[in-house]
């Protein structure tokens, strides 16, 4: 992207999120919150020890 | 350029701000402090830098309480941290690359494999190659090469040091800040501001905290 174009953009109208971005978005959030339990489940049953 | 000196500005004033913080509230939690410059920090430099900081101004201050940490723990932390978000960020752009060009935006062109290597950074080849060779002297050679391994590295590391601040002195002569500020970079610099601050840096904590509060660096003997 060349910074015209960044300017551009930059000064147009938000637009809104397509329904399947939202999709990804919702999905993307979501397993890395449920991955997070699992790791902290881990951390907590297997705790490092130095 | 834009968004480059973007990230380089604010990397330099979280290397500049953050590991005081640590020191101030975190230094009776080295490894969370470690993690969450890691965390904190964008850019790989940066973040190891601050982690660097980071773990001389904690073990400066755990000193004068009387704790004498092992060194090299704290940026070991960062640096895991930091090399484990690059690996992700990696894998997950892939997989939602794969999704978006496969299921949703199905066009007439079909991505080939040759395009994962046409993208792959080449640089990354000069890291395993230099992982390979130190690994070989470090156990495929005589024991007096491995012996002498870490003071040679540790004279590598004076590079390390002076390309890391060419990399920032490069930025800084090339960033022309009349023209940035025109071209809309004080609106990117609030997005990225309110994100940092507001959302990205409290997070990376919490998660520090979750996976390293109570564990300690090993003391000195």
């Amino acid at each position: 992207m060349s910074e015209t174009d960044l300017r551009e953009e930059l000064k147009a109208p938000v637009e809104p999120l397509l329904p399947i971005e939202k999709k990804l978005i919702g999905w993307s959030l979501g397993l890395g919150i449920a991955f997070l339990i699992v790791l902290i489940a881990i951390n907590h049953f297997v705790p490092i020890k130095l | 350029m834009l968004v480059s000196s973007l990230v380089v500005v604010f990397a330099v004033v979280e290397v500049l701000i953050l590991p005081f913080l640590a020191q101030t509230f975190l230094w009776q939690e080295p490894l969370v402090a470690g993690a969450w410059i890691g965390l904190a920090i964008k850019t790989d430099g940066a973040a190891v830098a601050g982690g660097g900081i980071t773990e001389s101004l904690i073990m400066a201050k755990a000193a004068a309480e009387g704790i004498k940490y092992q060194p090299g723990w704290i940026l070991a932390t960062t640096t895991t941290v930091k090399i484990f978000i690059d690996i992700f960020i990696g894998i997950w752009a892939f997989i939602l690359g794969y999704i978006w060009t496969n299921h949703i935006d199905k066009g007439p062109d079909k991505a080939k494999a040759g395009e994962i290597w046409q993208r792959f950074p080449k640089f990354i080849l000069g890291f395993i190659l230099v992982f390979a060779i130190s690994l070989w002297l470090a156990v495929g050679t005589t024991p007096d090469i491995a012996k002498a391994l870490p003071a040679a590295a540790g004279e590598a590391n004076v590079f390390r040091v002076i390309f890391f601040i060419l990399t920032f002195f490069s930025i800084g002569v090339l960033s022309d800040f009349r023209k940035l500020w025109q071209q809309g970079f004080g609106r990117l610099a609030a997005v990225y501001f309110v994100s940092l601050f507001g959302f990205v840096i409290w997070v990376g904590l919490l998660i520090s905290w979750l996976f390293f509060s109570g564990v300690k660096p090993p003391l000195a003997s």
